[in-house]
């Protein structure tokens, strides 16, 4: 059995540790609720505008006038998958989880481009010789509508510039059935297709479109593509801190189950310490007085 | 109606208005005008506009409501005018108590200095925004109370 002193250190070092846990788990609570609300309204904001552009699409007779290069699917494309991982870990299976997602698709797509935006997805893909070819750093700790737009404008000019003609983002998502899991979501081209839950076709043909549908077109698609990533991105933001807050508050609760057995340990450690000194003290007295 | 001009009239009718930007919901209710810049000039919308869907410059966004103009910073987007309402999609929207003067400031001179350094046309379009929030946003905060 260890020492008294021994016990002793161990407690004051897991105590010390249950106090860190304890306040990540409440850092991490407090900026995932930051964030609750802006999804919400994110998704709302998404879904207008999913349909005002598809509405466009719908109205038109001739196609081709909104013929726009973001909605034309190119052959044998390269494809491009941008993973939002974490900058730290802590965080449960988080970034595990998004790491596979990523490695099932890259082994899909072996000649695939790959950008990071997280340290730990950019580490562990240096670490497997892949590196990323873009790896973008500060976004994930701080989810903004100004990152968003710098973010969307370089995958909007990798895409116009046909280095890359399709661009999917692995995520987790913070929402409904998938909520907590990766989830892979096409960014360009866009497929109209990928939505079938949209509810278009209100008003029709009586829409004024000004100055007309095309420059209406042309505004509100990188307008949607800025929208849909920033969501994206707040949603694994929300999605991290909601896995570091479990594992926080497990790691936290797990400090204290160990606190309560190193507690009886050093409790019997020290009765025993007693019994042991006490034995020996009567017996020298027996040794003395038998003498 | 009898229309004045700029959006004072008679007789106001309220209509019902939604600003949404993608981090939150910045205005809901029923107004009696909206007034905003469209790129080719100011608009303003009463109630019962036709349908009508166009780009919005970044500009003050001026919104009547209890015979009341309420001024906020808008950057760009685009109104979706429909027969139950109008709604309102930007980048952002504040009041004028929401912006950081300093960080405008800040902003407009960075986005000043990059654009006199030589760069791409992408870029210079973009600095060009920049400059243009951050010029606008400076002017709302201004008609602080």
């Amino acid at each position: 059995m260890s020492s008294v002193s021994e016990i002793r250190r161990r407690i004051q070092a897991v105590e010390q540790t249950k106090k860190i846990t304890g306040a990540m788990e409440m850092v991490s609570s407090g900026r995932m609720r930051r964030v609750m609300s802006h999804i919400e309204y994110n998704r709302r904001y998404f879904r207008y505008i999913r349909n005002a552009m598809l509405e466009i699409i719908d109205t038109v007779n001739d196609p081709d006038s909104v013929n726009h290069p973001y909605f034309t699917e190119r052959e044998n494309p390269t494809v491009t998958y941008v993973v939002i991982s974490g900058d730290k870990g802590l965080c449960g299976s988080y970034n595990a989880q998004i790491i596979t997602a990523a490695e099932n698709a890259l082994r899909e797509h072996p000649t695939a481009h790959l950008i990071t935006l997280g340290n730990v997805a950019e580490d562990y893909f240096v670490r497997r010789g892949r590196t990323p070819d873009i790896a973008m750093y500060g976004i994930v700790q701080d989810p903004t509508m100004k990152s968003a737009r710098s973010v969307a404008r370089d995958l909007m000019r990798l895409f116009d510039e046909g280095l890359t003609d399709e661009i999917n983002i692995i995520y987790t998502s913070f929402y409904g059935e998938t909520k907590g899991y990766p989830v892979t979501t096409r960014l360009l081209p866009i497929v109209v297709g990928d939505y079938n839950d949209a509810d278009i076709g209100h008003y029709g043909s009586e829409i004024e479109y000004m100055p007309d549908r095309r420059a209406v077109f042309d505004r509100i698609v990188p307008q949607y593509i800025i929208g849909l990533l920033f969501g994206l991105m707040v949603q694994a933001y929300a999605g991290e801190h909601y896995a570091r807050m479990n594992a926080m508050h497990s790691s936290t609760q797990n400090a204290g189950d160990m606190l309560k057995a190193l507690k009886s340990q050093y409790n019997l450690a020290r009765q025993s310490a007693i019994t042991n000194e006490i034995a020996e003290i009567s017996g020298a007295a027996l040794a003395i007085d038998g003498k | 109606m009898l229309f004045l001009g700029r959006g004072d009239y008679l007789l106001a009718k309220l209509f019902n208005l939604q600003v949404l930007t993608p981090e939150r919901e910045f205005f809901s209710g029923d107004v009696e005008a909206v007034w905003l810049n469209l790129p080719d000039g100011s608009f303003t919308i009463l109630a019962n506009h036709m349908p009508l869907v166009a780009p919005v410059a970044i500009c003050d966004l001026k919104i009547k409501q209890n015979d009341e103009w309420r001024v906020a910073f808008a950057s760009e987007g685009f109104v979706e005018v429909r027969r139950d309402g109008v709604l309102l999609f930007l980048q952002t929207c504040e009041w004028p108590d929401e912006i950081d003067a300093r960080r405008a400031e800040d902003a407009k001179l960075r986005a000043e200095e990059q654009l006199r350094q030589k760069r791409s046309i992408a870029e210079n379009n973009e600095l060009r925004i920049e400059l243009a929030r951050a010029m606008e946003r400076l002017r709302v905060s201004r008609l602080r109370k």
